[in-house]
């Protein structure tokens, strides 16, 4: 398990690779959230592509990266979300208030244009 | 013919990988199809994590897994001997959370009745907690 960061613009792209559980997140919990106040981006692009598989602590995991991106007034897309991810991101409310672009370049475009 | 299996492990969060794989192998001779077996591991790694977070809250202690599978379908137990739960319809409830400030979705429970066909939570405070799901095949 890892997780990529990427810095474009002000525009964050993370990318987990592999199972995003609670024993995973815990071990990147921080190390993240002191990269992103440093950095201050603005909006954050989740690439799920290569998420093999997730629980409720991925979905807090999304969740408190939203919601510190929500407080710069940012936005916050998915990318490439497959079939058992895609079914709890569903139940968790999530896509209600997060929009899945097909690809990062499609949601980079996105949020440059304010259409998410 | 059913089949049954028992396994014990620390409550340590390394094992919340190991028991949901442990569970995947073993529904996977009597159901192939790849989204049951999505559905079990995304169980068994919920109830397994209550049980290290809120069970236990990250202290030393057991978790026990029972599987029993038929013809028709899987049952699943999981118990821990930690806290217990106060209020089990509270816990049930989607989006609550004791630990909202650590970003905990609340959640848990939701999942874990949306993928099974039977949820059932039996527990006694400061004594243990277990939690019974049973799935039908497709």
């Amino acid at each position: 398990m890892n997780i990529r960061l990427e810095f474009y613009k002000n525009i964050l792209i993370i990318s987990p690779i592999g199972e995003l559980d609670h024993f995973n997140i815990e071990k990147f919990r921080n190390k993240e959230d002191i990269q992103i106040r440093r950095k201050k981006p603005s909006n954050i692009i989740f690439d799920l592509s290569r998420v093999t598989f997730i629980d409720s602590p991925g979905i807090g995991y999304i969740l408190g990266k939203y919601k510190l991106c929500m407080l710069s007034g940012g936005k916050t897309a998915f990318v490439n979300v497959n079939g058992n991810t895609r079914k709890i991101l569903e139940i968790s409310g999530l896509l209600k208030i997060i929009k899945i672009c097909p690809t990062v370049d499609q949601a980079i475009l996105a949020i440059e244009k304010g259409g998410l | 013919m059913e089949n049954s299996a028992y396994i014990k492990f620390s409550a340590l969060p390394e094992n919340e990988s190991f028991a949901r794989l442990t569970a995947a192998a073993f529904v996977m001779n009597k159901n192939s199809d790849l989204d049951f077996i999505d559905d079990i591991k995304t169980v068994v790694s919920e109830a397994v994590t209550n049980s290290i977070v809120h069970g236990y809250e990250g202290g030393l202690g057991e978790i026990e897994m029972k599987m029993t599978a038929d013809e028709r379908c899987v049952y699943i137990e999981i118990t821990d001997f930690g806290k217990g739960i106060e209020d089990i319809t509270l816990a049930r409830t989607p989006l609550y959370s004791t630990k909202p400030s650590e970003n905990r979705a609340g959640i848990g429970f939701t999942v874990m009745e949306t993928f099974t066909d039977e949820l059932k939570v039996e527990s006694e405070k400061g004594k243990f907690t277990k939690v019974i799901m049973s799935k039908n095949y497709r």
